[in-house]
């Protein structure tokens, strides 16, 4: 099935603004960005494949070292007038020679790879307000984004090194829930 | 449970950490 045929396009493909990319609505109203592959067709058998999960971030300085130490770098950066992106990709998927390219070359490369990338949008001047804060989808009635994910050998070592940069955890008795639903 | 945790970023959301090879509950090892 056609993704047209049952999906309302926010921005549709093949406008003037904006050729080889879409966005669509999926069953809870999730943006889907669909971008056009820098590759010749058929090179990755799949029609879709997951590229990226895009993350609006208050503090860019703060989230880069987070991800940073969570294995990722950053592979390309695109600066507008009022925001930046950062797209950051696990260092061990990365066998790109990306340090040698300009950021065209980047974005033709990135759009090769099968593995996703995290995107870090920065409004600028988010940083500077006290008061500014991004819903991260977990509050109690503004539900909606749940989580990323990371696969570590040792998740107790991997904890104490989060710990260590001053970022707290979930309380576990969602890991109870899970573990009932696995009886 | 072993294998699984919940960390927070810089703005709040959430970061599961989940232990290469598997999840274990008990003696129950969830692939």
């Amino acid at each position: 099935m056609h993704l047209r045929h049952f999906t309302i396009f926010l921005l549709p493909p093949k406008t003037d603004r904006m050729k080889g990319l879409a966005f669509a609505y999926d069953p809870d109203g999730y943006w889907v960005e669909i971008v056009k592959r820098r590759c010749d067709a058929g090179t990755i058998p799949n029609y879709f494949n997951f590229s990226q999960t895009m993350l609006r971030v208050k503090d860019v300085t703060k989230s880069i070292s987070f991800y940073e130490a969570l294995g990722m770098e950053v592979v390309l950066e695109r600066n507008f007038d009022d925001f930046s992106l950062y797209f950051m990709a696990s260092s061990a998927n990365n066998n790109l020679n990306l340090s040698s390219m300009n950021d065209n070359e980047k974005m033709e490369a990135l759009g090769r790879q099968f593995g996703p990338v995290l995107e870090l949008t920065h409004n600028h001047g988010t940083e500077n307000d006290d008061d500014f804060k991004y819903y991260n989808g977990n509050e109690e009635d503004r539900q909606g984004f749940g989580h990323t994910g990371f696969l570590v050998d040792d998740v107790y070592a991997a904890c104490d090194s989060i710990r260590e940069m001053g970022y707290g955890f979930k309380k576990v008795r969602v890991y109870k829930a899970a573990a009932v639903l696995l009886l | 449970m072993k294998g699984l945790a919940f960390a927070y970023d810089p703005d709040g959301y959430a970061v599961e950490i989940i232990k290469r090879g598997g999840i274990e509950f008990g003696d129950k090892k969830i692939l």
